[in-house]
């Protein structure tokens, strides 16, 4: 699992739900969090210099630049095609869920969920992309 | 007697002998039947009936007249040729609906298909329940489901606080509102961020919003996959200040679904009319 120094990166347009996730993190144990509030702008974080982000929590539907279109920049990047990139939704068509398999997501989140849930999603997360 | 239940098909299998007895029991056991409101079809088999009482004929004919005033369909079928010319000669054939088909009316029951508000009650009340449990610690319990009638559809009940979604398929157009009184939702607030806020501000009616959005995104999963609705993303509309007054004027159903929690109660309201 992540250890709880781990930089870890939330991507939302919507303050409540970077909120939610911050605050599930903290409660786990994470300190090191930084948010972003769209696509365009988590690329621009995850790309600065000094980022070295441990993992990425991005919401799918954002106005400007979306959680999957942002996964796709990633992942044809080899610098971090092993950056573990969990997608929040609160979509579950078993359409979407294959589209960010194929694209390289390292796990899925959906929408309602509790910090329970988060935490085992990050393991799944870890587990893949160690 | 044995009773056989299948899906919306009630199988009521007769005895032997219809007696006084048995019309004492066919009355009482009647009521159980008819309280079952999943059952849209009641089904007499007199496979085995080989004798019956003229006597009878007053408590089948009763129990028959119940379950069609009730909207169910009945049928008597499996009747030996006998007890068929019996029937048929003391006029009470129709009345049972005597039938040589049972398999004909099966395929009527399941085609018919829920009315469109019991569709639509249960996953907005689970997704309901769900979302203020898990992402805003909040434990609710769902009361009994209202309908509301057109001269009630203006109501304020001190709310403060309300999103609005707007929903369009091909079946039908409508809405779907979450609605908290000022004092409920900021204790909502409270248990999801342990942060103390005394009135309505933009990070308040942000996060109505985006808990309108969870419980919208996780119903319309279900609608989409269970009923084939073709439901769209959409983006709430929140509306804040003293007394909201909520008015359904555009829609000919609203159900209303209250919910109690440790803070007060709330309620979601679900508004459509279906297309023709």
């Amino acid at each position: 699992m992540f250890s709880t120094s781990t930089k870890i990166l939330i991507i939302d347009d919507m303050k409540t739900m970077r909120k939610i996730v911050a605050k599930s993190l903290k409660d786990l144990g994470f300190e090191n969090i930084t948010e972003s509030e769209d696509g365009v702008k988590g690329w621009e974080a995850i790309n600065a210099p000094d980022a070295d982000y441990g993992l990425v929590i991005s919401d799918w539907n954002m106005p400007n630049g979306s959680g999957l279109d942002l996964l796709k920049k990633v992942r044809t990047d080899t610098r971090f095609a092993k950056l573990p990139f969990m997608l929040v939704t609160a979509e579950s068509e078993k359409s979407q869920v294959l589209e960010a398999l194929t694209v390289g997501v390292s796990a899925y989140v959906v929408k309602p969920f509790s910090m329970q849930t988060l935490q085992v999603k990050m393991v799944e997360a870890f587990n893949k992309t160690a | 007697m044995n009773i056989l239940t299948n899906g919306p098909v009630m199988t009521i299998e007769l005895p032997e002998t219809l007696d006084s007895e048995f019309s004492d029991l066919l009355l009482v056991n009647a009521k159980d039947w008819l309280a079952v409101t999943t059952i849209e079809l009641y089904a007499f088999n007199f496979q085995k009936t080989t004798h019956c009482k003229q006597s009878t004929y007053r408590a089948l004919i009763t129990v028959s007249q119940h379950m069609r005033k009730s909207g169910k369909q009945i049928v008597s079928h499996n009747l030996s040729l006998e007890l068929g010319q019996q029937f048929k000669l003391a006029g009470i054939s129709d009345a049972l609906n005597v039938s040589a088909d049972l398999e004909s009316y099966l395929p009527k029951v399941s085609q018919k298909k829920p009315g469109l508000d019991v569709q639509m009650i249960n996953p907005f009340l689970e997704a309901t329940l769900i979302t203020l449990e898990q992402m805003a610690n909040t434990k609710c319990e769902a009361q009994k489901p209202q309908l509301i009638h057109i001269d009630e559809k203006s109501r304020s009940d001190d709310i403060s606080i309300a999103g609005v979604i707007s929903l369009t398929t091909e079946q039908f157009n409508g809405s779907i509102t979450l609605a908290f009184p000022e004092v409920v939702f900021l204790k909502i607030y409270e248990a999801m961020f342990g942060e103390v806020v005394d009135k309505i501000n933009e990070e308040i009616e942000d996060a109505a919003g985006e808990l309108l959005n969870i419980i919208y995104g996780s119903a319309k999963t279900k609608l989409n996959e269970q009923c084939g609705f073709k439901l769209e993303s959409a983006l709430p509309t929140i509306l804040s200040g003293e007394k909201i007054k909520i008015r359904q004027t555009t829609y000919q159903k609203v159900i209303m679904l209250p919910f109690k929690t440790q803070f007060g109660m709330f309620r979601v309201e679900i508004s459509f009319d279906p297309k023709k």
